[in-house]
């Protein structure tokens, strides 16, 4: 009798926490969708300034593009900070950094180390998250625009000539060259995808010659 | 007589700065050359490049690299093997170790990890900063865990051809691929093409991270299924 009652009790008790953690995790999830732009913004703030930090222990050099060999005198590390995108159509307005792993991406927009930096005059492959608050909105993107990088050495604009939706696996369509300048910049397509994406929102821009 | 003798003085001045700007370049080149038919791309040599110039070699690390480098080679034309996905793991260890030794010469560290899968691959770092490393894909883990554990092991294989090369140089190889792209790579290069895909077999992903909305949301499922049966029970 003692026993079933023990039972009873202890049934009620974990049934008890499964609701309450139903709840908490129903809540947590609401607040996840609903304050998404917020916590990015959050994790945002908190990374640019252990970046900032960081940054200013490192001495700052002085990178100058040399015309005549179109190669820098000087070339970011994997992780570097070396300039801003800008896409004034959408708003976008993030920092450039050297690199493609997981956690640089977490900060701005990430450069592929194989393609050539602005103004060598070859492939700039580029690539962002599509957050709220980095490329979601390349959807209202439009051929013309205009996509600014400005680098510690020189401000650079392309022009977007072409977009194209591709699978994951399409690297083919993203040739590294080192006869024309062209900005490829993509992003995680759909959107507003739930769960893996496997295909590629491809961003074409030529550079304007000034 | 002077102005004879000015001239070809000028010339040689001329050259010898030439010659040691262009120094680091044709190192890269160099290399690149001699590890052309092993697997090292024009990315490596660009990459090669770009560390040359922010950490010009002298004299005496350009010969040491070189030196390095030919070792390798010829423990690779030893083992009959062009690629080092065909290397056995005792022999792809001969590697790593000349290649520490050839980073130890620019003062560079790098690490190589073959058991964790989701880590780095191998990183090599100067002073603290990073100059590359290579991230796992999940994507070369497809298969059974035994298969995995072998991919790991090529893909820091094919990481220690880029490092016996170009590696030994310090420069990296973010996003190395399997043994057949490998291959595609050297045959590309063999063409001298100017055009190449990224190594990479696939984009980086730059989706938004749903693991949490789909941790949370099975273990609601979980959940609920648990109460309806201790409802039930009781």
């Amino acid at each position: 009798m003692p026993n079933n009652f023990c039972k009873n009790v202890l049934r009620a008790t974990i049934s008890d926490i499964i609701v309450v953690l139903l709840f908490l995790l129903i809540i947590i999830n609401i607040c996840h969708y609903f304050l998404e732009d917020k916590i990015q913004e959050a994790f945002e703030t908190i990374n640019f300034l252990s970046i900032r930090e960081k940054s200013e222990e490192v001495e700052k050099v002085d990178i100058k593009l040399i015309k005549e060999t179109k190669k820098l005198s000087y070339y970011p590390y994997i992780g570097d900070k070396y300039g801003r995108v800008r896409i004034d159509s959408i708003g976008v307005d993030l920092p450039l950094y050297h690199g493609d792993s997981l956690q640089i991406l977490k900060n701005g927009i990430g450069h592929s180390p194989e393609s050539y930096f602005p103004g060598e005059g070859g492939t700039i492959l580029c690539m962002g998250h599509n957050y709220k608050t980095m490329l979601r909105n390349f959807s209202e993107l439009k051929l013309g625009d205009i996509i600014n990088i400005t680098t510690d050495y020189g401000e650079f604009n392309y022009k977007i000539y072409d977009m194209r939706i591709l699978k994951e696996t399409d690297t083919d369509q993203a040739p590294i060259q080192n006869e024309k300048e062209i900005l490829m910049i993509y992003t995680c397509y759909p959107f507003n995808n739930i769960g893996y994406a496997y295909q590629r929102y491809m961003v074409y821009a030529e550079l304007i010659e000034e | 007589m002077k102005k004879m003798l000015i001239i070809p003085m000028i010339f040689i001045m001329l050259v010898m700065i030439v010659t040691s700007v262009n120094a680091s370049t044709s190192l890269a080149e160099e290399i690149y050359d001699m590890g052309n038919s092993y697997g090292v791309t024009e990315y490596h040599k660009r990459q090669m490049e770009r560390y040359f110039t922010n950490n010009p070699a002298t004299d005496e690390q350009r010969e040491q690299v070189l030196e390095k480098t030919r070792e390798c080679i010829k423990l690779m034309d030893q083992m009959k093997a062009s690629d080092v996905t065909k290397l056995n793991v005792k022999q792809l260890e001969e590697i790593e170790k000349i290649i520490k030794e050839a980073c130890e010469v620019l003062g560079l560290s790098i690490s190589f990890d073959n058991t964790n899968p989701n880590g780095p691959g191998f990183f090599v770092t100067k002073n603290g900063k990073t100059i590359g490393e290579y991230e796992f894909r999940a994507s070369d883990f497809v298969g059974s865990t035994q298969q995995s554990s072998t991919n790991a092991q090529l893909s820091n294989g094919q990481t220690a051809s880029a490092q016996t090369t170009g590696q030994t140089t310090g420069q990296t190889a973010s996003t190395q691929t399997t043994g057949q792209t490998a291959s595609a790579q050297t045959t590309n290069n063999k063409q001298s093409s100017s055009k190449s895909t990224t190594s990479s077999k696939k984009f980086v992903y730059t989706g938004a991270n749903s693991t949490f909305a789909f941790t949370s949301m099975a273990m609601v499922v979980v959940a609920l299924t648990v109460l309806v049966k201790l409802r039930r029970n009781a």
